[in-house]
């Protein structure tokens, strides 16, 4: 029991200078006592000083050393003992002036040292701090990293001035002041050793204690004592922090660090902020010196990188990897639509076959990828290669580790045409520190990183990249990323899409087709039979068409008669819709909320997404609801669908405006409940696959022409009634005209198209006519020919100006922005400029057969003879075919609107009339302008004069010269 | 090695942790080796060139009336023909009395004799430390220490958690002056007394925790129930190698136990031992201490895959390193229980040195497996050892 009198409050101890009274007594060791004392300023005498006093009054468990009767001195029985602890005080109190002498800042004052009452007494500044053992406010983990710093910098000045504390323990390191004016500073210096004392065999008198002094200390053994050995002693106040314990023997003999995992302090922590805590435990806590951090320096580093992970700031191995898995489960987990992810038992096999390394299980594919290099994964649509990439993230996500690659989901579908599209696209979920100026800092960082190589040369990371077939407009910059990315050392890329890439030099794995077996078996666990018809069980080999044609015969509790992908597609979501209806009581109006859903909203963004080929941001999905809704509001349901009649209140299902019906349409409906819809980590919406947004997009073109026929008939009608119509529909139905700009750019589209067909029918027509004449013309007007066919087969074929891929989705811009042409107030259709089209289309290939037939001709003056003129004769009736179906074809989808532009705006239209306009009467037969049924009779007549064309002798014979 | 080795001690170290023996080869170094002490070499050390039978003959028989003298002499004359290895540490005391030996002979004499000094905390023990220090005889120590023993179970003694300054208490014996004074200081001080034992207690509960809960450790067994826990004789049937040493029960087997054999085999912990230690019926011994924590080193190891990677550090070590962890953990474990650290020159420990530093580090406790039933074969049985 330590008997110690302490020197009562009020004492005096009168030291030179310094008449000190004591105020309380603040600490109690084993080598001295600490006063809270206070002396009076020299100059204001009413103002005291507050200092502490520590004085050496060594315990002794028998009290042979104990204070005299006058209450002041030490009387001392065990002398020996008592100088010991003596030459203990006085080195503490030289190592403290020779700190404070070097790190006036950062060590505590040591004012003086005084002999009285036979004994040695130190006074040093006060700071009100209290020792570490005393505080409990250190219980969120950033603020006791940010302690630990705090407590390394601390040691750090011993340590630099060549001195070991080798006493570094709770009640050895005093906290002043709060919060971020907090400073940590280390006292009590009776174990402070240099070590070069150390090193030249001077005995260590360091106090042992438990659970925090290192195993090299404990054992006596000096040669292994040095930085290392405070270092120990850190950690091991780390692990006090984060338990509030002290560490035991078992724990300090383990092989494994500590186990902090269950620390209140830890438990919301991501997992990466968890393995740095452990690594740093068993670095510091490592029983071999060698084994452990060196320096401050070293532990600082990691400290730093713990607060890193806890902010969730830097661009680091953990922080990708933090990042890439939290926004794949959030993915899983906010879109049903991958709710079947969950559950990693229950996925279909996803294989993939390498003409290289044979068949390969998703782990197989990681390994390879590893190993070998970059792949391109191929596969047509629904064959499983999201499921493949996200399935793989979430099972490789379950626990970080420094040593395992992070692997990237970055999905491509809508990428523009953007040099920096992944690397942003990775960026934008992190966050950053202060050293992070910009966008293009953060890549900076970020290809720094990919480039750091991991333990034996393995790559870091591996990047899953989505939907190369899925980007938008030009992919080239995004192809180049790629290939970049994959040249970088720790990187490597598996790119998926629906087809080869011969821009990607990497190995290629096709996803493989499921089968019969597989198939078998999933139906037979669902008590499914095996379709009969050979088309469905070819399609039931594709993983995601068997997911829908389980789910749907589920749903339906009864087997699937299907024939096809679009009666599948139809069944399944007609069984969502039940699904969801059964819920609801027969009376419920929800149920008819659900149908418009799926039936017209659905569709409408399908089209949206598909015209702007990428994912729909919010307020593009929200336009094209308001659209919908408006539609419902216009009293259109009877066209629309005829079984909603009467049911638009019920479809609003009580939303007064666009906007709450979105929320009901497309949240709740679409995509939480359904699953039909997806939002992506970047917040963007998209139908929750390509091959439902391809079935969908037809479904909305049925409905776009109900509503255009809708349109045509009454805009047919009466002129006067149109007006009218149109009137009220502009103004009380709120009808819209065409965005002008889209609609030029739309006739300039169909225009620049029927320029080239123009040019084909017209060179066909010379070379028929001259085939006659003279050889040399004739080769000359075939050469003309043939280049126009080459350039115009280049220009359908591309998504340039004039081909059928721009064309269309310039109309299909343009049909949202309106319903009728501002001058004709006619709506226009698909069908107005496809017959267009597939005429152009056609005309090449038929009309080179057609040359190499005269060619063939012309070199047998036999066959000459004998089929000449008839093939000639019967070609011109086809070539004038052409040219008036052309022209009629040309006047509907083009000619008829750029007239009332050009009535309406001469100054502007003129100069388009007078370069498109002599493409408008191609056949140079001044056509009344034709209506639809005409053209209709024009495309009949060309039918027959091809026949008449194709019966005639010479192809047979052109056909069998060919064949030998 | 450790630096505080003698020259022999560090050869027989060396020779245990170079690598190059094999199992056999180690075995047959052990049956010939003569650097490993006999207790009658250890006996005969402290003799100081007096008739050792006759004095510890004539001593024991001094303190125990009781005992027939041709029974205590039949008991000297076999620990002088070396057929037992060791001697309980309660004898050794008493014959550190017997032989006249100072407190630092003593204290050696123990290490040597016993395996384990003399405890400065146990209260059972300081009366006798106080006795050795003062003169005083084996009778009058003993007296003491009922007497003490007898005053602290009067006592309410609870443990404090208290800085340990173990300079202090070996201080502070050594100048208490009377027996009162040293009754006065074992009652005020039997709070932060006996700690070591219960260090080693507190070691041993965490350790055998542990081994009750194999499923933590990827236990191979696949039909292990959930929430089962291995019964003390389950953890001595797996990790004690009990089955490698022949049955104790054998008594013509034991017998002809080489010195040797009966060395290592002696106080071979057994399921019985074991529940005692867990109901705090029998102290825990040394052996038990080391052969416990050889099971849960290994077994401390997380198998998780993803662990396993990060392990991947583990592999960057040297087998030096390895081995050194291994060791420096195990001494840190027996001095912070108040026990010597392991000593090349005592056959059991020298066993443990090799099989610690076994070629790959998981085949620790394979290799002691076999180590054992190489020493412990049929044909082994039997062989003596050449030279005492």
């Amino acid at each position: 029991m330590d008997s110690r009198r302490l020197l009562k409050n009020g004492e005096v101890l009168p030291f030179p200078g310094m008449k000190c009274t004591v105020e309380k007594t603040v600490g109690k060791g084993s080598n001295a006592i600490v006063y809270l004392c206070t002396y009076p300023d020299g100059l204001n005498r009413d103002i005291l000083h507050r200092v502490l006093v520590k004085e050496l009054f060594p315990y002794h468990p028998e009290a042979l050393i104990y204070r005299g009767d006058d209450g002041r001195t030490l009387i001392c029985e065990a002398m020996d003992y008592f100088n010991l602890q003596k030459l203990s005080f006085e080195r503490g109190n030289e190592i403290h002036l020779r700190l404070l002498e070097k790190y006036p800042d950062k060590t505590g004052a040591n004012i003086n040292t005084f002999e009285l009452n036979s004994t040695l007494y130190s006074v040093i500044g006060f700071d009100s701090g209290r020792s570490l053992d005393k505080i409990n406010e250190l219980k969120d983990l950033r603020e006791i990293s940010q302690f630990m710093r705090q407590l390394l910098d601390a040691l750090f000045i011993f340590h630099e001035s060549g001195y070991l504390h080798l006493d570094v323990s709770p009640d050895n390191i005093l906290v002043t002041g709060r919060g971020e004016y907090s400073r940590v500073s280390l006292i009590d210096y009776n174990s402070v050793h240099h070590i070069d004392d150390i090193r030249d065999g001077s005995t260590l008198y360091c106090s042992i204690k438990e659970g925090y002094t290192a195993p090299e200390t404990a054992s006596g053994d000096l040669s292994s004592v040095c930085e290392a050995t405070d270092i120990y002693s850190v950690c091991a106040v780390f692990y006090r922090l984060l338990t509030g314990k002290t560490l035991t023997l078992f724990q300090r003999i383990s092989k494994s660090p500590p186990d902090v995992s269950l620390c209140p302090c830890l438990e919301s922590m991501p997992d990466t902020v968890k393995k740095q805590v452990a690594f740093i435990l068993k670095r510091g806590l490592a029983v071999l010196p060698s084994k452990r951090y060196k320096t401050c320096d070293d532990m600082k580093r990691d400290i730093d990188e713990l607060i890193s992970r806890i902010d969730g700031t830097g661009i680091t191995h953990a922080a990708l990897w933090e990042s890439g898995k939290r926004n794949v489960l959030k993915m899983i987990k906010t879109n049903a639509a991958f709710s079947y992810l969950e559950d990693g038992d229950r996925l279909y096999p996803l294989r993939f076959e390498s003409p290289l390394y044979g068949s390969l299980d998703t782990e197989k594919m990681i390994e390879a990828c590893m190993e070998k290099g970059s792949f391109l994964m191929y596969g047509a649509g629904g064959m499983g290669k999201t499921t493949a990439f996200l399935h793989t993230v979430k099972k490789q996500s379950r626990n970080y580790s420094p040593n395992s690659p992070v692997i990237i989901y970055v999905p491509l579908y809508g990428a523009e045409s953007d040099g920096n599209y992944i690397k942003n696209k990775i960026l934008e979920n992190l966050k950053f520190d202060a050293s992070v100026h910009s966008m293009e800092d953060a890549r900076d960082k970020l290809v720094r990183e990919f480039c750091r190589s991991g333990k034996g040369e393995k790559p870091r990371y591996i990047l899953l990249l989505d939907g190369l077939n899925e980007i938008s407009g030009d992919s080239s910059p995004v192809i180049k990323e790629i290939l970049a990315l994959a040249l970088l050392p720790s990187v490597r890329v598996i790119v998926s899409s629906r087809n080869k890439s011969e821009e990607l030099p990497f190995s290629v794995l096709e996803t493989a087709l499921l089968n019969e077996e597989d198939i078998r078996k999933t139906l037979s666990e669902h008590s499914l039979i095996y379709p009969e018809k050979r088309e469905m069980q070819e399609l039931l080999k594709i993983p995601m068409m068997l997911s829908v044609f389980c789910k749907t015969a589920v749903i339906n509790e009864k087997q699937l008669q299907c024939r096809n992908e679009d009666e599948l597609m139809a069944a399944y979501l007609e069984a969502l819709c039940d699904k969801e209806k059964r819920e609801l009581s027969e009376e419920d109006g929800k149920r008819w909320m659900t149908d418009a859903a799926v039936k017209l909203v659905l569709p409408f963004i399908s089209a949206e997404m598909h015209a702007k080929n990428r994912a729909l941001s919010e307020e593009e999905v929200y336009k094209t609801v308001k659209k919908c809704y408006t539609l419902i509001s216009g009293g259109r349901l009877p066209i629309l669908f005829p079984g909603w009649t009467g049911h638009s209140k019920d479809i609003k299902g009580g939303s007064k405006n666009a906007e709450e019906w979105y929320g009901s349409t497309v949240n709740r409906i679409l995509r939480y409940s359904m699953g039909l819809i997806v939002k992506d980590p970047s917040g963007a919406y998209k139908i929750m696959h390509q091959n439902l947004e391809e079935y969908l997009l037809s479904e909305y073109k049925d409905i776009n022409r109900r509503v255009r026929k809708q349109n045509s008939v009454i805009a047919v009608s009466s002129a006067v009634l149109l007006t009218v119509a149109v009137f009220i529909l502009v103004s009380v139905f709120s009808v819209d005209v065409y965005d002008e700009k889209l609609t030029d750019s739309y006739l300039e589209a169909i225009a620049s198209s029927h320029v080239f067909t123009g040019r084909n029918i017209s060179g066909m027509l010379d070379v028929s006519q001259a085939y006659s004449s003279d050889e040399d013309e004739l080769h000359e007007k075939i050469q003309l020919l043939l280049r126009d066919m080459q350039q115009s087969e280049i220009l359908f074929n591309s998504s340039g100006m004039g081909s059928r891929q721009n064309t269309g989705r310039i109309f299909n811009e343009l049909i949202r922005t309106g319903d009728v042409i501002y001058t004709t107030k006619e709506a226009i259709t698909e069908d107005d400029f496809s017959g267009l089209f597939e005429l152009a289309e056609e005309i090449p290939a038929e009309y080179e057969e057609f040359v190499n037939i005269l060619l063939f001709l012309e070199g047998d003056s036999v066959l000459y003879e004998k089929y000449g003129e008839e093939f000639i004769t019967r070609l011109g009736e086809r070539l004038e075919a052409d040219a008036s179906l052309a022209d009629a074809l040309f006047y509907t989808a083009c000619v008829r609107h750029i007239e009332s532009f050009r009535a309406d705006k001469p100054e502007k239209y003129g100069y388009y009339w007078d370069t498109v306009g002599k493409y408008a009467d191609i056949g140079r037969n001044d056509p009344e302008k034709p209506d639809r049924a005409a053209t209709e009779r024009l495309k009949s007549v060309r039918d027959e004069k091809t026949r008449e064309l194709k019966s005639l002798e010479i192809f047979v014979i052109y056909e069998r010269m060919n064949r030998d | 090695m450790d630096g505080k080795m003698t020259v022999i001690s560090a050869a027989m170290y060396d020779k245990a942790v170079n690598g190059e023996m094999n199992v056999k080869e180690a075995v047959n170094m052990l049956r010939e080796c003569t650097q490993f002490r006999t207790l009658s070499a250890k006996l005969g050390a402290f003799a100081k060139g007096r008739d050792i039978r006759k004095l510890l003959t004539e001593g024991i028989c001094n303190n125990h009336p009781e005992a027939k003298h041709d029974s205590v002499d039949k008991k000297v004359r076999n620990w002088l023909a070396d057929r037992q290895t060791g001697i309980q540490k309660a004898d050794a005391i008493e014959l550190c009395f017997i032989l006249g030996l100072q407190i630092d002979e003593s204290e050696h004499f123990l290490a040597m004799i016993s395996e384990e000094g003399f405890h400065w905390r146990d209260p059972d023990e300081i009366p006798y430390i106080y006795a050795l220090m003062h003169g005083m005889n084996y009778l009058q120590a003993k007296a003491l220490a009922e007497k003490i023993n007898c005053a602290l179970k009067e006592k309410d003694v609870t443990e404090e958690d208290s800085e340990t300054f173990t300079a202090v208490i070996h201080e502070r014996i050594k100048n208490i002056s009377s027996e009162e004074e040293l009754t006065e200081y074992v009652i005020s001080e039997a709070s932060r007394l006996g700690k070591m034992h219960n260090t080693a207690y507190s070691l041993f509960t965490e350790m055998m925790e542990k081994l009750e809960a194999p499923e933590v450790y990827g236990s191979d067994d696949d039909y292990f129930p959930e929430n089962e826990k291995y019964s003390v004789g389950r953890i001595v049937a797996t990790y004690m190698h009990r089955e490698d040493i022949p049955e104790n029960t054998d008594n013509k087997k034991k017998s002809l136990y080489s010195a040797l054999q009966k060395s290592v085999s002696a106080n071979w912990p057994d399921e019985s031992v074991l529940s005692r230690i867990k109901n705090r019926r029998a102290d825990i011994s040394r052996k038990t201490l080391i052969l416990l924590f050889l099971a849960t080193y290994d077994e401390c190891e997380i198998t998780d895959e993803d662990e396993y990677l990060e392990n991947e550090e583990e592999k960057e070590k040297s087998r030096d390193e390895i081995f050194m962890e291994f060791y420096m953990s195990m001494n840190t474990m027996l001095s912070s229980c108040g026990f010597s650290t392991l000593d090349p020159r005592n056959p059991f420990d020298w066993m443990i040195i090799f099989c610690m530093g076994a070629e790959d580090f998981w085949a620790t406790d394979s290799t002691l497996s076999e180590f054992l039933q190489t020493l412990f074969s049929e044909n082994n049985i039997g062989n003596t050892l050449q030279n005492g």
